[in-house]
This record gives structure tokens, sequence and C-alpha cells, in this order.
């Protein structure tokens, strides 16, 4: 019976104990991400919101964001196509920093550069197609620039 | 950071404290609540009361998200809130009744306070000087919002007309309502980040919630080291996919099924606290998809299970106290749930995106031929250091060898509420066609909904480890005191340890 009670005595100490470790454990790293974010926030201080999203996306792609917006009005629709070889999520970012504008995805440029040219038709009524390219400023083409563009990109035959 | 910007930001907060702070100032049980706590369903009462409201006025009667349908939804409880304070103080100066002794804080609780102070001004600062980069918050939430805004409906004819591209148009909407009423009466840019401070505030709110519910069920100690280990991780903190640094539903779907939970769960059967908790259940069914199945759970598991293994004649009298209480608590989640169905009768495509993911007929028998790997895949992301630390190591073991502290009646409704969400979760990645993908994408995210029921539980286990462990050092060999502690934990009620702090 005793063993018994310092068996169960034991596993109640070694429990306390690895929860007590995993405070200790944790601290670093609750410790540098709490540091980091202060210190950030005290490096930028006095910039205001723009600055921050120049900082944090590129200059070159804050201004091509602001003049595919400058193009296209808050209600109009444009269609948007994903740039990247593969599956990437840079079509979803330009449809974020574009909405209210609506967007029709009409799929991935290098997919569409393997389709038969019959089926190079675009939907009527957008004003524009944004190719979104990751890791760089995406492009608002015309529908004829764009037609083009896969033109080029398949080349001749 | 620009001082004017920064305050937008924190006036997007006030937004909600202000009127939550007057439901709170009207509801006598969260009235008689210490002030953290008190403010912290203070906050969650704001969020569901405003962008509720906004959710219903805009899809029910046309009523545009637009500033003066904010501030009027907003200024109805804040100034009935003040004017309730300024009687009651007016009352109370008369007939000057002492204040009840502090209590000495300990240790634990103290640590508690200083990290979840840190990592809450650490929150606070990320979100006040950038701008959102998450996943789900750029993809979903706040692309919808901006769709509202520019509408200023939640009948957003993009949503309706199903011919532009939208993820998940089918989500509930009232995050992304909370968002616009930010951005519209700070009168934001599209590109400012002013809502962000508002997801931020959901991390302290959760820690005082897990401080408070700990406390009633394990009193100071337990709740201080609990508070002190939630405090310290890093997924509810800091995630870019879900955390209070992110735009994702998922903390605030956890605060608002786990609030309105631990005030069902409380025996008193108090009128107001159903209506408050009723306010909050209504809002998670409002928050996400998975709400709209937790919130009735949550009341289901609070009327069923206190019943469960009592007596004849104490059930009919706990029925009997808690039944009125459970009615108006039901009110609000009907009147959730029949809002959100008539919203998304007109929302275009239906469950399209849930449907391309998943396949029923993967059910069986996925259930027994997906377990090992699911386990796998789960177990890894509940290990993995940078989002957990060693807590998910650790937590089974102090569960386990505490767990004369879990047999307590309440721990079963909150270990059947903590396990709703980790069902869901593993029945969607049963049913998904690339499981691992939905196990890495959303397990953290489930293990942060079913969170605040387990840290009660945790606190339990953790409060019998650490008497036991005190008792057997001073006292090895003398069983008498460890019968009474058996009696004590096994009487199955609230512990009545909640006044002062």
């Amino acid at each position: 019976m005793e063993r018994w009670w310092q068996g169960r005595w034991c596993i109640r100490r070694l429990a306390l104990a690895a929860f007590l470790l995993s405070l200790i454990a944790g601290l670093p790293l609750t410790a540098v991400r709490t540091l980091r974010r202060v210190g950030r926030a005290t490096l930028s201080l006095g910039e205001d919101a723009r600055g921050a999203r120049v900082r944090l996306l590129g200059a070159a792609t804050v201004a091509a964001l602001d003049s595919i917006r400058h193009a296209i009005p808050e209600d109009g629709e444009y269609l948007l196509v994903d740039g990247g070889e593969e599956l990437q999520a840079e079509a979803y970012w330009v449809r974020f920093e574009l909405a209210p504008r609506r967007a029709v995805f009409l799929g991935r440029l290098s997919e569409m550069e393997r389709a038969p040219r019959l089926s190079w038709k675009l939907p009527p009524a957008a004003r524009g197609v944004v190719v979104a390219y990751p890791g760089g400023p995406s492009r608002l083409l015309s529908g004829r620039e764009f037609l083009e563009l896969l033109e080029a990109k398949r080349g001749p035959g | 950071m620009v001082p004017g910007e920064a305050l937008r930001g924190l006036a997007g907060v006030a937004l909600f404290a202000a009127p939550g702070s007057g439901l709170a100032e009207l509801l006598p049980t969260l009235r008689q609540l210490p002030p953290g706590r008190r403010l912290a369903y203070g906050y969650l009462l704001g969020v569901a009361w405003t962008a509720g409201w906004l959710y219903a006025l805009s899809h029910w009667f046309a009523i545009p998200l637009r500033s003066p349908a904010i501030l009027a939804v907003a200024a109805i409880p804040t100034l009935a809130g003040a004017a309730g304070a300024w009687r009651r103080r007016r009352r109370e100066r008369r007939s000057a009744s002492p204040s009840p002794p502090p209590t000495a804080t300990k240790l634990a609780a103290r640590l508690a306070l200083i990290v979840g102070v840190a990592v809450t001004a650490a929150g606070f600062c990320d979100a006040l000087t950038a701008p959102l980069l998450d996943w789900d918050g750029r993809l979903i939430w706040s692309t919808q919002a901006r769709y509202l805004r520019a509408e200023g409906s939640v009948d957003a004819s993009v949503l309706e007309e199903g011919k532009w591209w939208v993820t998940c148009p089918w989500y509930p909407l009232l995050m992304p309502v909370a968002q616009v009423a930010v951005l519209e009466v700070t009168r934001a840019g599209v590109d400012h980040h002013a809502f962000r401070p508002m997801y931020s505030a959901f991390l302290p709110v959760w820690l005082l919630l897990v401080w408070g519910g700990a406390r009633s069920y394990a009193g100071q100690e337990a709740a201080g080291w609990t508070t002190l280990a939630a405090a310290m991780l890093s997924f509810p903190a800091f995630a870019g996919a879900g955390g209070a640094a992110s735009a994702y539903s998922d903390l605030p779907l956890a605060c608002f099924v786990g609030g309105g939970a631990l005030l069902l769960l409380d025996l008193r059967g108090r009128l107001s606290a159903g209506l408050a908790a009723g306010i909050l259940l209504a809002a998670a069914i409002l928050t996400k998809a998975e709400g709209e199945i937790l919130g009735p759970l949550a009341l289901l598991v609070a009327a069923v299970v206190p019943l469960l293994s009592t007596p004849g004649a104490r059930r009919r009298e706990i029925w009997r106290r808690r039944r009125s209480m459970l009615a108006l608590a039901s009110l609000p989640v009907f009147l959730a749930l029949a809002l959100l169905h008539s919203w998304r009768a007109g929302i275009a495509g239906g469950f399209e995106s849930f449907t391309r993911l998943t396949s029923w007929p993967l059910l069986w028998p996925g259930l027994l031929t997906r377990l090992p790997r699911l386990a796998h895949d789960a177990g890894a992301e509940m290990l993995t250091y940078a989002d957990w630390g060693l807590f998910w190591w650790v937590a089974p073991l102090v569960v386990a060898a505490g767990w004369r502290g879990v047999r307590r009646r309440p721990a079963r409704a909150l270990l059947l509420l903590a396990g709703a969400p980790l069902a869901i979760g593993w029945l969607y990645a049963t049913i998904a066609v690339d499981p691992h993908f939905i196990v890495t994408a959303t397990w953290d995210r489930f293990l942060l909904q079913a969170s605040l029921p387990f840290l009660m539980v945790f606190a339990m286990a953790l409060r019998d480890l650490t008497r036991r462990a005190t008792w057997q050092v001073q006292r090895r060999g003398h069983h008498t005191h460890l019968h009474r502690s058996e009696s004590d934990l096994a009487d199955g009620q609230l512990l009545s340890v909640d006044s002062g702090a």
C-alpha cells in the first residue's frame, strides 16, 4: 500500500516538474517574440500607414497597386490571372488589395500558355486583365495586350 | 506609428468596449464580477451586440452599414449602462457598504499578470504599426469586409451574384461587419489597418476568461499557473494563422463560445447570466461556420449535463432553478440561427468551397484507415515548439496525474465542450480529399477553439496535483486529510472562491 502511495506521489511530482519545466522552456520564445514586436513598433515611430505598407510590401508593388486602383474604379471589375509558375497565393493578395473591385479569375498564366489558341477568349465587359506576379509588382493589361503576352510566351507554332 | 493613426485603432476597440461595458453594467451577473473580467465580458458583449445588430439591421431592414447606424447601435447600451451606473453609485453612496477586503495575490497570479500584459502590449504594438499580412485574413475576412463596406450592406451583390471570384462567400460575417464598423466610424482609408487592434483585444479577453473561469473552478493558485501557461502559448498570441495577431475568426469564436459556456455552467442559474451567455453564443453562430454547431451544443450541454447522474429530487430542483436561464439564453441563439440562414439563402454558390475540399464517401472506412495518419499529423502540430512550446507535451500528463480533480461534475461538461471542436476538426480531416493539408491548416485553430474549456479542466487537474503533492510532503502516512480532500473534490459544485481581485 505504502509503495502504491509513493508511486502515485512520484507521478504527481513528475507531472508538476514537467509543467514547471514547460513554463521555463517557453519563456525564451515568449520573450523574444514580445521584444521583437515592441522593438519593431519602436523603430516605426513616426511612420504612417502608407509608410508601413511600402516597408512591408515594397515600393514597386505599392505603386503598381495604386496605378491599377486608379485605372479601375471602386465599383469596377477586372480579370485576374495568376502569373506564377505553380500554385501560389499572389492572386489572392492582389484581389484583397484591389477589393472592393470585383475579380473574375481566369487561371494561371503558365496553364493558359499551354491551352490551344482557340480557347483564348476573354470574358467581355472587364476594364482589363491584372496579372499577379509572385514576388513582383502586378501589371494591368488591356485584353489585346494580354493576348499578345500569351502569344509571345507561347512562341511561334 | 503616428499618434493620430494609433488613436484610430484604439478608438475601434473603444467602439465595442463602451457598449459592452454598458451591457455588463445592466446585467447583474456581470456587474458583480471583478473589473478585469467584467471588461473582458463587456468587450465580447460589445462586439456581439454592435456587429450582431448591424448584421440583422442590414439584412432584414436594409439599413446601411454607415456611421449613423453604427453609432446609434453602440450608443444605446452605452448610455443605458452609464445611466444605470450613475443611479447605482448614488444608491450605494447613501447606503455606503464596506467594500470586501482585498485578497492576497499569489506568485503565479502575479507572473501571469506580468506575462499577460507583456504579450498583450506586444500584440497591440504589432497591430498598431503594421498592415494585415496573414493568410485567411486577406483571403476571406478582410476582403469580405471591403466588399461590405463598399456596398454598405451584408447582402453585397458580389456575394450574391455568383459570377465573381470570392472565397467562401457563405462564411458568417460578424467579424467583417465589426471591421466595417471600426473603419467607418474612424473614417479610415481602405488601406488603413485600424481594425487590427480590435482583433488583438481578443487576446487579453481570452486570458481574463481563462483566469476567471479557472479561479472559479480551481482557486487562485491553479488559475494563476494555468493563465501563465496560456499567456506563454505562442499560437493564441502571435500566430499569423489564427492568433490575435491575425484577422482570423478563431480566437473570437473561442472567446464567444467559451465565455458563453462558462456563464451557462454556473449552477446558480441567474437570468442575467443566461441572457449574456445567449448573446455570446449567438455571436459565435455569426462568427464562423463551426459556431453554428458549437453555439447550440454549448446550450445543450449546459442544459443536460448538470442533470445527469443526479438523484431525482435534486435533478428537478436544478432544472427548476436553471430552466428560465436556459430559455432566455436560447432566444438570441435562435435569432442568430434564423439570421444566418436567412442571409445565407441569398448567397451564391452554397457550400461550394467546402464540397470541393471534401467527399462524404471518405467517411467510412476513413474513420479507421485514416486514424493513424491524422493522429500523426495532429500530434506533430500540437508538439510544434514554435506554436505551443511544450504545453501539449505536458498537458496530458498533468490531466492524467491530477485525474481526481477532473472527477467533479463541471469537468464532464467542459470536456464535452473541449472535445466538440476537435471532433469537428477530426471529421473534417477524415472526409477531406487532402487530409494532410486540412490538418496542417486547421488543427491548431480547432485547438484554439477548444482552449477555454480545456484550460478549465487543466486547472482542476493542476489544483488536485498541487494540493496532493503538498499534503503528501507534509503528512505522509496521514490519510485522513486525503479522504477529506476527496469528498471536497467530488461535491460537483462550483467553488465559491470567486470574490475579490
